[in-house]
């Protein structure tokens, strides 16, 4: 591929790589990993590159690319999770319009959702992107109808951890 | 409004705090990448030329004194063994050709799972190779005793060298699982934890 194609897509990536940033802090627990992540991620992108018709938008090409990449990718740090989680969370989110309490909150649920597994997370993450459970289902590869009952599932799943539950 | 709703409000706004500038992102599309597909390639490719490299050093040596049974089994299985590495080294390479990211993640998973399924019977290829050799090679010792001592002693040898090769291979089966498992099934062990996920969702 020439430069021109090169320079326009780092400059896409550039624009949209809070999408990757998301995806890597629901699947990583440190620095190190998440920079690993969205390198994998990048270059997978970069390869897929010559596939992106430009019809579609450069993120809903992009979040696909990055979720099957954060799926398959072999990570060997385990996660710890009554600790990092919480503190990454209240480290990296921030929601400076709310008082305390619900900033706190915010960051339970966040916390909570990192602790899914990886199919959960990718599930929460189309939902909290607002895709429409068409497109959740089409992306995951299953049924419409299936993702429905999946989101009514973990969000119940969410509920309960939160109330202390498992 | 639940849990979820409740982040979802919030979600579009949350940001990086640390992003990334064009330079480093130009650098990243250079790296090297971690694909689990991209590694079993790698592996199966190393395999293959520790292999290459083994039987160049220590070329296989069928001594007159050898049945002519044992002598053709010995050249059938170096000929299998090589024939097996090269099929699966071209299927890793098929698997690693065909791996699309731009597909759904069902799809995306279970094409890489069929890699975990050619790894698999690559496993089982060279175990019962492996169990097949060893079988070969103890025939023949005990062939040959019959032939040079007495009946008994015969029936002795081969009862003693049963168990002894039996408790040889199983030890070295445990080695090579062992290193079949750190190698390959600590790569795949997660996607297939995965797949199992969207076959229950659906």
């Amino acid at each position: 591929m020439n430069k021109k194609i090169e320079v326009a897509f780092v400059n896409l990536l550039e624009e949209n790589q809070n999408i990757l940033h998301k995806i890597c802090r629901l699947y990583t627990f440190d620095e190190e990993t998440h920079k690993d992540m969205f390198q994998e991620m990048v270059i997978q992108l970069w390869k897929s590159y010559p596939t992106f018709k430009g019809n579609s938008k450069f993120s809903t090409w992009a979040y696909r690319v990055a979720l099957n990449t954060a799926i398959s990718l072999f990570r060997t740090k385990k996660r710890n999770v009554e600790t990092v989680d919480w503190d990454v969370a209240v480290n990296y989110i921030s929601y400076p319009e709310y008082d305390n309490r619900e900033d706190e909150q915010l960051n339970r649920i966040y916390a909570t959702v990192r602790q899914l597994n990886d199919i959960e997370k990718a599930l929460v993450y189309l939902y909290l992107e607002d895709k429409s459970y068409v497109e959740i289902a089409e992306t995951l590869g299953i049924s419409e109808g299936n993702a429905r009952v999946r989101m009514n599932r973990v969000k119940t799943k969410i509920k309960n951890r939160l109330n202390g539950g498992r | 409004m639940d849990e979820l709703d409740k982040l979802k409000t919030t979600w579009s706004g949350i940001s990086e705090p640390k992003q990334f500038s064009k330079q480093e992102i130009n650098k990243m599309l250079h790296g090297k990448s971690r694909s689990i597909i991209k590694w079993v390639f790698i592996i199966s490719v190393i395999e293959l030329l520790v292999g290459v490299c083994f039987s160049i050093a220590i070329p296989l040596k069928v001594e007159d004194e050898y049945s002519v049974m044992y002598s053709v089994a010995l050249w059938g299985m170096e000929i299998i063994s090589y024939c097996g590495i090269v099929y699966f080294v071209y299927g890793f390479f098929v698997n690693y050709r065909h791996v699309k990211n731009t597909s759904n993640v069902n799809d995306h998973i279970e094409s890489i799972v069929k890699t975990r399924r050619l790894v698999e019977l690559y496993i089982k290829f060279n175990i019962y190779l492996f169990g097949i050799s060893t079988l070969f090679f103890g025939f023949e010792k005990v062939l040959k005793v019959f032939q040079e001592k007495p009946f008994s002693y015969g029936i002795f040898y081969a009862i003693f060298f049963s168990i002894v090769l039996f408790f040889v291979f199983k030890l070295i089966l445990r080695v090579m699982k062992f290193y079949y498992r750190i190698i390959y099934q600590r790569l795949v062990s997660k996607l297939q934890r995965n797949k199992e996920e969207l076959i229950e969702i659906e």
